[in-house]
């Protein structure tokens, strides 16, 4: 298929991702350089500069591209696509090269406060997810190869690519070892098996996540078409899982980490450092999970305006609190993992008690007027009769007992009653959100098309 | 502006927008752009429609402009 539209549009994207390729290797650059109060080495951060420099030099022929010509005719246009097209591989070959030397040369896993392969897994998830949205804009698909053929050719497909990308993985592993059987460089095997490993799980994990959304997203816009509107899309519920999961694990892992930190003196030192490391990839894995949680909001509005328009005002109340209360937890994060280090330096014992005590004062207010959300979905879903609109209220009992819990049990916070309690209500409330939203994707609205004579 | 001139053609014809998509060698989400008024087809691809549709640009592509 050599579709005109399609390589006008993916030139546009490629424009763009190249303009977030710059952003993002400078702030990783800074950024290391900020953690660790030193210019990052080679080691440290050579596929980010790499990147920087590859996608700034990319820009800068594009801009004299632009400029030189005073007309951009078809010609031009043609010369522009080229340039993208051929640039975008190289960058990301340029970038797989940058990081298995990286790999090589590094000792330390941690660089600063992140892994080593943070920039790398940053580059593909923020790439993807640019790629997928500015491709949904412009009315293309990532696979637009692969799209238009039937379930089972498509996912056959799809896993074709995952294997692909599996072997580039391998072959990584091959060179690093093999620089170390030809003893150019003596690696540190740990760290190899780990940063690789973790780069490619999550990269065919997001590449699969991202081809069974383009999958749903496809087959309701020809459902749409013919008259039957999904109530929400199955694209919210796949997304649901994921960050349900995540969530479950990330809840999981804290709540075992503070039981061990709890009682330090019976743990091995290796057995904390190994747990400090899950911690610091784990919340490096939860900013990525706002980037997802913002796409499940995106979803959410886009899917509901397009199946109940009569409901528009109240859909962008619950969306407007949605987007405050996430920007709320992720500021708390921010500040939490990266600006609270600092603090504990500023302030002595007492302040630092008297800081922690407002903040969390801060966070149970928060929390509790988080609660508003569920009530709101609750009346918003009870005007059109749906039946798991009465679920919002038990989402809204779990939550509030949540929100509860540490007044309810001051006392024996560290106990493992309030641990266990704490687990049950968690897990409670995945499975509430879980159903409410299955229930969702199986309701159709059911409206007659425009010109039922002239449909495909 | 949706052009309904082409969705006629193509339907008089028995074609599916997925087999009209298959003939030319394009997305069927491009036919459908084209057809909604979405996405406005080079020269070219406006030719090989006109070509499988058994019909002229000016059949298909030619709006009238209204002077008065």
């Amino acid at each position: 298929m050599n579709d005109e539209r399609i390589e006008s549009k993916l030139a546009v994207i490629k424009k763009v991702i190249f303009i977030v390729w710059v952003i993002l290797s400078l702030v990783s650059i800074l950024f290391k350089a900020f953690t660790t109060r030193q210019i990052p080495t080679f080691s440290q951060g050579l596929a980010d500069y790499v990147v920087f420099i590859a996608s700034f030099v990319v820009l800068i022929i594009y801009l004299i591209i632009n400029f030189t010509n005073e007309m951009i005719d078809e010609r031009i246009n043609k010369t522009i696509q080229k340039l993208f097209s051929v640039a975008f591989k190289i960058v990301i070959i340029l970038a797989i090269s940058a990081y298995i030397y990286q790999i090589i040369t590094l000792k330390n896993y941690i660089v600063g406060v992140f892994p080593v392969n943070s920039f790398i897994n940053s580059f593909f998830t923020i790439t993807f997810i640019v790629y997928y949205l500015y491709a949904r804009k412009q009315s293309i698909y990532f696979n637009y190869r692969l799209i238009e053929n039937d379930k089972k050719t498509y996912f056959r497909g799809i896993l074709k690519n995952a294997l692909r990308i599996i072997l580039i993985g391998v072959s990584i592993y091959l060179i690093v070892y093999l620089t170390d059987l030809l003893n150019l460089y003596e690696i540190n095997a740990l760290v190899v098996t780990i940063s690789i490993g973790i780069s490619v799980v999550l990269i065919i994990f997001e590449y699969l996540i991202l081809s069974a959304f383009e999958y749903n997203h496809f087959s309701e816009l020809l459902n749409h078409e013919q008259g039957r509107t999904i109530l929400l899309s199955k694209n919210y519920l796949v997304l649901l899982i994921y960050t349900s999961v995540f969530s479950l694990i990330y809840f999981l892992f804290n709540q075992h980490y503070f039981y061990v930190m709890v009682s330090i003196i019976h743990y091995p030192y290796a057995y904390i450092n190994k747990l400090e490391v899950i911690g610091k990839l784990l919340v490096f894995a939860e900013f990525d999970q706002f980037l997802f949680r913002i796409i499940m909001i995106a979803i959410f509005y886009h899917s509901l305006k397009k199946s109940l328009p009569h409901l528009l005002k109240p859909l962008k109340i619950i969306v407007l609190l949605q987007v405050l209360f996430m920007f709320y937890s992720f500021l708390n994060l921010v500040h939490m993992n990266l600006i609270l280090q600092f603090i504990v330096r500023i302030l002595n014992s007492s302040g630092f008690d008297k800081y922690m005590t407002i903040v969390n004062s801060i966070n149970m207010v928060v929390q509790f007027m988080s609660l508003i959300i569920p009530f709101l979905l609750y009346r918003y879903f009870s005007k059109d009769n749906y039946r798991f609109a009465k679920l919002f209220l038990f989402l809204l009992g779990t939550n509030l007992l949540y929100a509860l819990l540490p007044l309810l049990i001051h006392r024996i916070y560290y106990s493992s009653l309030f641990r266990v309690v704490s687990v049950i209500l968690t897990i409670s409330s995945i499975i509430i959100s879980l159903k409410i939203y299955y229930d969702a994707t199986k309701v159709y609205i059911e409206k007659k098309p425009e010109n039922p004579e002239l449909l495909a | 502006m949706t052009n309904l001139k082409m969705k006629s053609a193509r339907v008089a014809k028995g074609y599916s927008q997925e087999t009209l998509a298959k003939l030319i060698g394009v997305s069927r989400q491009t036919i459908i752009l084209i057809e909604q008024g979405d996405y406005n087809p080079s020269l070219n691809l406006c030719l090989l429609i006109c070509n499988k549709l058994d019909k002229t640009l000016n059949d298909l592509f030619w709006e009238e402009t209204n002077h008065e």
